[in-house]
């Protein structure tokens, strides 16, 4: 686990915080993180983010579900306990259908909610964020940015001033834990 | 309404009558070379025309269906594609025409119109000439006449830009979709189903349609494209919008597949000889190698093809993928018909090729005969805004 500072910056409206964004992005900080209380369109594309890794997870978990789905059925049914069904073969290869059509999309919805807890880190009941005084607006009227610094003593001191000429207000540094 | 992208909306006149003369062409030619066959092998052009007849209604069907939806789910996203759908759905009268020879060639295709079996017999009271002429023409005129006031009143909005308009269209499309359900069903029954009068099968109303909506969604494709590639609607259709048709044409693949499966796993669980016979006329020689195609053409290759994300907003192989479900749906269309036929295995003929290409220029040059002059978009759609922002994610 690897520590490092941080710097929080409350801002009135989209425009500002999408404004802070682009100048920090300029600045060269990268890590940059927002709390808004409703999705904005292109912040995405502003902060950088790339697209989640999520969908290949459900690949693997639908894919999963769907071999062995079909490989549990065809084992009981032609090696463990063959038994004969309405006059069908053994290896009746219809029959398995269903049931690997229902594993493939059981696993893919396990492995979405699995995927999506273990990407956001959940379940978390402690967040450094939950210490800044004013950061509970983040679900009413206040857009937030965070910005993460390593290392160097003095980003600490620019960051702040970078911040608050955005129009950023109650700038506080914090510790963030990883 | 002003309509914030910078697209010409409408077809300039000169290209859009050179597209109308090439489609004419290509359709009168390929008709009158059809009707060669029509003259050197009458039973084979009848049911190569039921094949293309099937295939073209249930585009038409697909598209009345997709603008039915579209109005009753108050969708704003779809509207700049509405317009399309429309001019397409108006190609519909065209259908009461093609109509014509199916009932003359009849006694040559359904095998009830002359059967003197007691259980073919027994269905006269539904399935004979006279009332399978009547009822194909009644469903014809009911989509027609549903495409039209659809069309029309669409049409009118984009003067009035009367938001009322809207409210009427969705109100109609509730009972109209119903209609259109019933309607679509009974007409697979009366012309695909009854090939076989024997046999039933009480999902295949829905097959019939599982395809049409997959295979209209494929034609609106790749006529955005092609527009795309002749320059019209480039920032009016985006990638956004594409995106989306990708996402439906990959539901409704799984749909189809679905519906495949389910029809033919519960006559195979069942295994009743009355219900059998379709299915092992299609899984024996060479037909067995047909259904083995479907499944892969119509189910596992779109199906991979549309899975990803880049690949949906990648026009190239949006497009790829539209012209493949297409031609697999008239496969699909091919494999319901065909094995009536020629039972002794896959015989494909120059007419199965000729028949349908021309019946799709058809239409399509009677749709872009009535789109020339205006606007591509419905511009008076007050929704029209929110659907040219529209952001898919």
């Amino acid at each position: 686990m690897k520590s490092a500072t941080g710097a929080i910056a409350r801002f009135d409206s989209p425009d500002h915080l999408m404004s802070a964004i682009r100048t920090l992005r300029e600045a060269g900080f990268s890590e940059i993180e927002a709390y808004t209380p409703f999705p904005i369109h292109g912040i995405d594309e502003a902060l950088g983010r790339q697209r989640s890794k999520l969908p290949w997870v459900v690949l693997v978990g639908g894919l999963f579900g769907a071999i062995s789905g079909y490989l549990v059925q065809w084992y009981l049914s032609v090696v463990e306990y063959p038994l004969i069904v309405g006059g069908k073969p053994y290896d009746s290869r219809e029959a398995w259908i269903p049931i690997t059509f229902e594993m493939t999309i059981l696993f893919a919805a396990f492995s979405a909610i699995g995927g999506m807890f273990l990407f956001n880190r959940l379940p978390r009941l402690h967040h450094p964020l939950f210490d800044v005084p004013t950061f509970s607006r983040a679900t009413n009227d206040g857009f937030f940015l965070t910005v993460r610094i390593f290392e160097v003593p003095q980003d600490r001191q620019a960051i702040s001033e970078l911040l608050a000429s955005c129009g950023g207000h109650d700038v506080t540094t914090l510790d963030m834990e990883d | 309404m002003k309509v914030s992208s910078n697209d010409q909306l409408s077809v300039p006149r000169p290209r859009g009558w050179r597209l109308l003369f090439g489609l004419i062409s290509l359709s009168l030619g390929l008709g009158l070379l059809s009707m060669l066959g029509l003259a050197s092998n009458q039973r084979q052009f009848g049911f190569s025309y039921l094949t293309g007849f099937t295939f073209i209604a249930s585009l038409g069907t697909g598209t009345l269906f997709w603008i039915m939806i579209h109005h009753i789910t108050d969708a704003g996203w779809s509207v700049v594609l509405r317009r399309l759908l429309e001019n397409y759905s108006k190609s519909l009268p065209l259908l009461l025409v093609l109509f014509v020879p199916i009932v003359m060639n009849a006694e040559l295709v359904y095998r009830w119109t002359t059967s003197v079996e007691e259980s073919v017999l027994a269905k006269q009271s539904w399935l004979n000439l006279p009332f399978f002429a009547i009822r194909g023409a009644i469903y014809l005129l009911i989509w027609s006449g549903l495409a039209w006031w659809l069309a029309t009143t669409s049409s009118r909005q984009d003067a009035t830009a009367d938001p009322a308009s809207s409210k009427r269209m969705q109100g109609a499309s509730a009972p109209g979709l119903i209609v259109l359900a019933l309607t679509t069903t009974y007409a697979s029954f009366d012309w695909l189903m009854s090939l076989e009068p024997t046999w039933s099968s009480t999902i295949f109303g829905v097959y019939f349609w599982a395809g049409s909506i997959v295979g209209s969604l494929a034609l609106l494709t790749l006529a955005i494209l092609g527009l795309h590639a002749a320059g019209w609607l480039r920032n009016t259709i985006r990638t956004e919008h594409l995106h989306d048709l990708g996402k439906l044409m990959f539901g409704f693949t799984i749909f189809w597949a679905y519906i495949a499966f389910s029809q033919y796993f519960l006559i195979w669980y069942a295994n009743l000889p009355e219900e059998t016979s379709y299915f092992i006329a299609r899984r024996t020689g060479s037909w067995n190698g047909l259904s083995w195609s479907l499944a892969i053409g119509q189910f596992l290759v779109p199906f991979l093809l549309l899975m990803p994300r880049t690949f949906k907003r990648n026009a190239p192989i949006l497009g790829f993928a539209a012209a493949w479900i297409l031609l697999f749906h008239y496969v699909d269309m091919y494999w319901l018909v065909m094995p009536t036929l020629h039972s002794e295995g896959v015989r494909v003929h120059w007419l199965d090729l000729t028949i349908p290409v021309a019946m799709l220029s058809g239409t399509l040059a009677l749709t872009t005969w009535l789109s020339l002059g205006k606007p591509l978009v419905p511009v008076g759609d007050p929704r029209l805004s929110e659907s040219l922002a529209f952001h898919s994610s």
